[in-house]
């Protein structure tokens, strides 16, 4: 029962830190993106 | 703060109109479109160039002559040596007693905010300083020349200015506990750490110079000091000047030590906010742990919270090198160091909006007291009138605790704001090109948004 009677706790605290993890996820997301176009995949990998 | 137990005495509940938590979504989408907004229309550094201009005419020259130094340099070290006295002589009730509030209310809150300001307004008050030049000068006038010093060991640079700031804290927050409660610093340990450091720093005055010393490890000096460089005003060569507001950041952390001392900062902050909050379990848990070890009330306690105080120091400093290294992703980063160093002075107006966001009411509350019954009867024996003030009292009710709230929600997104203001200008006299320089700054963005929730969150708990 403990860990339910503190999930009110973590529940606050996740709500003050999704922006946070929004934010980094979208800058995970943008640097990825950026990899992609700067090293695109070789086509002739796919032939094989 | 723990010292004055009467400074959390709101007058009324908080009544918010939406939950505390979308404040914090509030700030965050602020601070997204506020990078955005930089992104788009500031695409060339404005802060590598002070644009200094000196203030001409007679008042400003008399504010910064000779005469003028002396007499400030002399008010600040009789106001330290009344502060002291009243700590020794006078009443050990805290909220009774001039000393406790002027050292860590009025001068230590007080200073910050008149230094973020104007600049800084604590170097002719400094009264370490005043005795330092002084001695300095009789010296020269009886040897016939001037004080021979060590050079300083520039590497240590500011650390031990960081170290201090952390242990002025310590002191405050963690000695201070007694009984397994925390009560807070009584007036006679204050006065007797008052006279420990002052014994102590002019010894590191008289081996490495007054100002030197003042520039790289006197604690007040650096803290204060770094809040000035948001200033408007500063003296260069005995002339008073204006220069842009937030350009004398840039050149603050060129020493070594100095991100230390703006990460002890917010982390400090951080830790009195948390403790008596978002922290109380833990450091309740690990208090039950060492009590259960054998170590007595009051060893347990400081125990606990020194291992939080360090928790807080490893955790913000964390959040900014992931930061930094985060920056090093983007094509054309300069090295790691370089990076580190050059973007700790964005901190510095996160590290004055969690100061106004902590303790604005405290210092709104202890200054009434300040100019009424502590400036009339500052040894609260009740028997001294001085300025006819001594039944004064202090009035919770001219602050609402909604008032607060929005006081610390509007300080904590100013300061971050700024803070991302100064980190993109840096940025782009990084890098040459623009776009890889707004790039490198999304990671500043969510050490600011991880910043300004954090701060939230601890000020919600610590309300509720």
């Amino acid at each position: 029962m403990l860990p339910l009677a503190h999930a009110g706790h973590y529940v606050v605290w996740l709500l003050y830190a999704l922006p946070v993890i929004i934010v980094v996820a979208a800058i995970v997301r943008s640097t990825l993106a950026q990899r992609r176009e700067r090293h695109p995949p070789d086509p002739d990998d796919r032939s094989r | 703060m723990t010292l004055l137990p009467f400074a959390h005495a709101l007058a009324s509940r908080q009544d918010l109109p939406v939950p505390a938590w979308l404040f914090a979504w509030a700030a965050s989408i602020v601070l997204i479109v506020s990078f955005f907004a930089l992104a788009a229309g500031w695409r060339s550094p404005r802060f590598e160039d002070e644009r200094r201009r000196p203030l001409g005419g007679r008042p400003a020259t008399a504010l910064v002559s000779a005469p003028a130094q002396a007499l400030y340099g002399a008010l600040g070290v009789f106001l330290l040596g009344f502060a002291i006295y009243a700590g020794l002589e006078g009443t050990e009730a805290p909220d009774r007693n001039f000393a406790l509030t002027f050292f860590f209310v009025t001068a230590w809150l007080g200073f910050p905010a008149l230094s973020a300001l104007l600049g800084d307004v604590f170097r002719p008050f400094n009264p370490w300083r005043a005795i330092g030049r002084a001695a300095g000068a009789a010296f020269t006038a009886i040897a016939g020349q001037r004080p021979a010093h060590l050079a300083y060991p520039e590497r240590l640079g500011r650390w031990p200015a960081a170290a201090g700031l952390v242990a002025v804290v310590w002191l405050e927050v963690v000695y201070g506990s007694s009984g397994g409660v925390a009560v807070g610093l009584d007036p006679r340990t204050a006065a007797t750490a008052a006279l420990v450091y002052t014994a102590y720093t002019l010894a590191m005055m008289a081996l490495f110079g007054t100002e030197k010393w003042c520039d790289r490890g006197e604690a007040f000096s650096v803290y204060f000091g770094m809040f000035a460089r948001l200033g408007v005003f500063d003296v260069r060569d005995g002339r008073l000047e204006r220069r842009r507001p937030l350009a004398g950041a840039g050149t603050w952390a060129t020493v070594p030590g100095s991100a230390a001392v703006v990460i002890a900062s917010i982390a400090t902050t951080t830790y009195d906010g948390a403790s008596e909050g978002a922290l109380a379990d833990p450091i309740r848990a690990v208090f039950d742990a060492l009590r259960d070890l054998g170590l007595g009330p009051d060893a347990a306690l400081r125990l606990a919270d020194t291992v939080f105080i360090g928790l807080c120091l490893a955790g913000v400093a964390a959040v900014y090198l992931l930061g930094v290294r985060g920056m090093r992703t983007v094509r054309g980063a300069p090295p790691l160091d370089r990076l580190r160093d050059g973007f700790a002075h964005t901190l510095i107006p996160i590290a004055f909006a969690y100061l106004v966001a902590h303790y604005f009411s405290l210092f709104v509350f202890q200054e009434q007291a300040q100019f009424t019954y502590l400036l009339s009867d500052p040894l609260g024996t009740g028997t001294t009138d001085l300025f006819g003030t001594a039944g004064g009292g202090i009035d919770y009710t001219i602050l609402t605790a909604n008032a607060i709230w929005y006081v610390q929600v509007g300080a904590l997104i100013v300061g971050h704001v700024l803070g991302l203001v100064l980190a993109h200008d840096r940025a782009l006299a990084y890098w040459p090109d623009y776009r890889d320089a707004t790039r490198s700054q999304y990671w500043m963005l969510a050490v600011m948004v991880a910043f300004t929730c954090c701060g939230l969150y601890l000020l919600s708990v610590a309300n509720a």
